[in-house]
């Protein structure tokens, strides 16, 4: 059975169904240094390979890789004329949460627009600063262009919480944080009353991403990074996650999938990549395995983590190379390609999905096969190697 | 035909004075042509805040990265004059 899936799932991978929408990257959110990074690294523009058309729907026991024949008239929507063959990824009737959408560029988005491709409904949560501009933005139509979907409909966000992933409890809030004009504003912010109102708004969910880091000295070397720094950095973008999942999980439905972002720096040297940020993905690369542990006995919810290869998105650019592990990567990797944050967002609805229901604990990678690579092959000592090139040559 | 360079009109100017000084609550004869938007207290979250104000404000679009390069008042209001001649 197990056998049967993976090659009707690599049948559907040679035959995507694609979507080339152009995304244009809007400038008015771009240059605002945000501290809530969208995970690393960003550029939208699309191959959606989520099928609109659903044939298998999951029942989340816990017995192994039992598909039903879901009834075509439940699946189908008006205007749906797909083949019904393959194995597409079916999130209707599921809701995800996802932590770390400040604009249409990042990762957090890119994965809002798999899930909710794949019939998800979707909440966000927004970094307390930045809601203003995101919901207006939203609200004015800014983003309307990245928000088509394959079958050429919208995504629509039924709601957005303000959310500040450093505040577990209000109690946690130090005055001057409270008395801040962009807080001010806003009310029921922290991890514990944001899950609190989802509960309240909706009972439950059964997708849980987390899209957010912040690294106040990323551009510091390991060396030079002060303790401050180095906790900041922990605190935000590693226990930020462990909390999210500790509040969230009472409310995540059985068969749930909670995802979060790291990047490769955990665990090899990527220089530039300072701060303590690098400690915090291996923080959170660690955690994902502990969490997986957990979160499977206390509640069969799966947990994994999808380490991404560069984007540019406004938080990668934030940290300022971003256009060098591109080219970096463009050289270098297996696929010589741009990674489009579809591709991860596309990652994610199958780690949501039944499809992926043994999978957990994992790291998943998604970049091109970069993090294969032992050597840096445009090294010029390689010159005579011959190395065949995508494009050049 | 004006060039990129365009100078913001005296009613333009008077326009964007007024919307930062709201945007900022802060009082209007504070905010010069030579302000810098960072001497107002104004963080990058304000700089785009104010651009978005001004877009609904003067009906107009300012492009990918438009916000970038702004400092002054001045460059603001230039920038506003500037993509209004290009819509007109």
């Amino acid at each position: 059975m197990a056998a049967t899936a993976a090659s009707s799932l690599q049948i559907t991978a040679s035959k995507p169904f694609i979507f080339s929408a152009q995304h244009f990257f809007k400038g008015n959110v771009a240059n605002i240094g945000m501290k809530s990074l969208t995970a690393p690294w960003a550029k939208l523009s699309s191959a959606c390979h989520v099928s609109s058309t659903q044939h298998f729907t999951r029942t989340f026991t816990s017995s192994p890789a039992k598909f039903e024949k879901a009834a075509t008239k439940a699946m189908s929507e008006p205007g749906e004329s797909k083949p019904a063959s393959g194995l597409a990824i079916n999130l209707k009737g599921k809701r995800a949460f996802i932590a770390g959408v400040a604009d249409d560029n990042g990762y957090g988005w890119a994965i809002a627009k798999s899930l909710a491709a794949a019939g998800a409904e979707i909440l966000l949560g927004t970094w307390v600063p930045a809601l203003n501009i995101f919901e207006t933005s939203l609200r004015r139509g800014k983003f309307d262009e990245s928000r088509v979907l394959p079958d050429g409909s919208l995504m629509e966000i039924t709601k957005v919480y303000p959310l500040d992933a450093v505040f577990d409890t209000p109690e946690d809030v130090p005055e001057d944080i409270k008395a801040n004009k962009r807080y001010a504003g806003s009310s029921n912010w922290t991890i514990k009353e944001v899950a609190a109102c989802v509960k309240q708004d909706f009972g439950s969910i059964d997708i849980l991403v987390h899209s957010l880091a912040n690294g106040p000295e990323v551009t510091k070397p390991l060396l030079e990074t002060s303790r401050k720094g180095y906790l900041a950095a922990i605190s935000a973008s590693s226990y930020s996650y462990v909390s999210l999942l500790k509040h969230f999980l009472p409310i995540v439905n059985p068969g749930g999938s909670s995802i979060s972002l790291t990047y490769i720096a955990s665990e090899r040297i990527i220089p530039g990549y300072g701060g303590g940020m690098s400690s915090a993905k291996a923080a959170l690369e660690s955690d994902t395995k502990v969490l997986a542990f957990e979160a499977g006995r206390k509640h069969k919810v799966r947990v994994n983590t999808i380490s991404a290869g560069p984007l540019r998105s406004r938080a990668a650019k934030a940290i300022g190379f971003i256009d060098m592990m591109i080219d970096y990567s463009l050289e270098n990797a297996p696929f010589q390609k741009e990674l489009s944050a579809d591709e991860v967002g596309n990652t994610a609805a199958f780690l949501a999905s039944p499809l992926a229901s043994a999978i957990t604990g994992a790291v998943i990678y998604v970049d091109n096969g970069l993090n294969a690579m032992g050597v840096g092959v445009d090294s010029p000592i390689f010159k005579d190697l011959n190395i065949p090139k995508a494009n050049s040559s | 035909m004006r060039v990129s360079c365009a100078v913001a009109q005296p009613e333009t100017l008077q326009v964007v004075q007024s919307t930062i000084a709201k945007q900022l609550s802060i009082d209007e004869v504070t905010v010069t042509p030579q302000t810098k938007f960072a001497d107002l207290g104004a963080d990058s979250l304000d700089t785009v805040e104010i651009m978005m104000a001004l877009e609904e404000k003067f009906g107009v679009s300012v492009g990918e990265g438009g916000a970038e390069n702004i400092a002054t008042v001045q460059d603001a209001a230039d920038l506003i004059e500037k993509v209004k001649t290009a819509a007109a």
